[in-house]
């Protein structure tokens, strides 16, 4: 008797253990010889956080040993938000995709109190959108690093605050306000950038605007909102504005944007963010 | 007996203690990215989310499109939990032509190349290989570097015959061929 549940046990044990070392133990590496990946098998994801960084970071090496003074750029374009007069959710988002894109710039130029500012602006805003403190624990990291002065440590932190932030949008209730943000968080990079290569044009430099595949979805993505959205008074500017964005950014590889389309990006970038924030 | 069958129980438990752990977990796959990025900001880049996660099963793709610049330096991450087994990436330029991939096995994946254009990276996260739903997490890093050309894009170089080894890949190696991924 004794000796059978010794060998049940036994056997049970072995069994136990095989399982759980195929599931730790990963089988070993297979060659690299897979088949062949074939894209259109994949899911579309959602689109990316709009970013000035990575067009502000190429025009800096663009520009070589030119200092671009980004604060300057800061101050002209960059606006103060306050979240308390915002009457609703969706002109709080759209408030929110411009200081994401402010506190870009206030990353760029290394400056504490602007970047503690946009971060404040930040806080408020996400608050009106339904985010709680544990949800923005991030913004305290975002400050310590600023302080500190470890500005690519402020860029790690404000990404994952934003993506924390983004978390809260995935919720049912707040889904067509990611759109929003994306939309005007574009928009008021485009207004930085532009105002930039404005003052300083250069035909090479300008193709940092060239961007036909992204402004093509965000342009989709925001004539697929829904009604009540597109007719609310501060979002009722962005179907034009992404439709007329859209044949400026869409260029040839190394083809220039001109100055006269630069200006009129301008334009309508001012105009689609005025309209946001219902200045 | 009832001694015995008290040891059965614990050892059971104990053998499937591992398992059970194997669960997707977004949180787990943050964290490697998160410790994967830590390490790359040492190097000098901006790194960042780019709110692209999710969880899925093996042989499962997500597509997501990542706005790159003329010139700069691109690391493309990807972090996962302990379910994901075998995580692929394959880069696209915005006309459809392939930078580069990493087919490598292991549940880390990573590229880093200098952009040779303006405009978006059309990248493809592949659960290859998971042990039911897998999280995983996606890291871009950009550093501004002095005009040089365009070296060859390399898959990271980091070792990826130790599939659940937390650590970060490390630095990739350097390369000075001159190439143009994108094409005329």
């Amino acid at each position: 008797m004794q000796a059978k549940t010794y060998l049940a046990l036994a056997a049970l044990t072995i069994a136990s253990l095989a399982g759980s070392a195929h599931a730790q133990n990963p089988p070993k590496p297979v060659p690299v010889d897979k088949p062949a990946f074939d894209p259109k098998t994949a899911t579309p994801s959602q689109l990316p956080l709009p970013s000035p960084y990575d067009k502000m970071l190429a025009i800096e090496v663009a520009a070589g040993d030119k200092k671009v003074d980004w604060g300057a750029i800061y101050d002209a374009i960059a606006i103060d938000v306050d979240a308390n007069s915002m009457p609703d959710k969706t002109s709080a988002a759209l408030a929110l995709g411009v200081k994401i894109a402010d506190g870009l710039v206030a990353v760029k130029s290394q400056d504490v109190e602007k970047l503690n500012a946009c971060a404040t602006q930040i806080e408020s805003l996400a608050k009106k959108l339904g985010a709680q403190d544990s949800d923005l624990r991030r913004a305290r990291l975002v400050r310590e690093n600023a302080n500190k002065g470890k500005w690519l440590d402020v860029f790690l932190e404000l990404g994952f605050l934003q993506s924390d932030i983004m978390k809260i949008l995935a919720r049912p209730e707040n889904a067509n306000m990611r759109r929003l943000i994306i939309a005007t968080g574009w928009m008021q990079g485009a207004r930085h950038v532009s105002h930039y290569l404005g003052g300083h044009y250069s035909p090479e430099i300008s193709n940092v605007l060239r961007e036909p595949l992204l402004v093509g979805a965000l342009d989709k993505d925001v004539k697929a909102l829904p009604p009540e959205i597109l007719t609310h008074p501060r979002a009722k500017g962005l179907p034009e504005a992404t439709g007329a964005a859209l044949p400026i950014v869409t260029i040839g590889l190394d083809q220039p944007v001109s100055p006269e389309n630069i200006a009129k990006l301008k334009a309508l970038a001012d105009k689609c963010i005025k309209t946001a924030l219902d200045q | 007996m009832k001694k015995n069958l008290l040891l059965a129980a614990a050892v059971l438990a104990v053998a499937t203690l591992g398992t059970s752990t194997l669960r997707a977990d977004p949180a787990e796959a943050e964290d490697d990215a998160y410790r994967m990025a830590k390490r790359y900001v040492d190097k000098g880049f901006a790194l960042a989310p780019t709110d692209n996660s999710g969880v899925c099963g093996g042989g499962q793709a997500v597509s997501f499109y990542i706005p790159v610049n003329k010139g700069l330096d691109y690391v493309f991450l990807v972090g996962s939990d302990r379910a994901a087994q075998d995580v692929d990436l394959y880069v696209y330029d915005d006309v459809g032509q392939l930078i580069l991939d990493d087919r490598r096995p292991g549940r880390l994946a990573g590229v880093q190349f200098r952009s040779s254009y303006n405009g978006t990276a059309v990248v493809y996260m592949v659960m290859s290989r998971a042990t039911g739903l897998a999280s995983w997490y996606v890291l871009v890093g950009r550093r501004g570097v002095p005009k040089t050309g365009i070296p060859a894009p390399t898959p990271l170089d980091y070792n990826r015959t130790v599939p659940n080894n937390p650590a970060a890949p490390d630095e990739p190696a350097a390369s000075s061929t001159a190439e143009d991924p994108v094409g005329p």
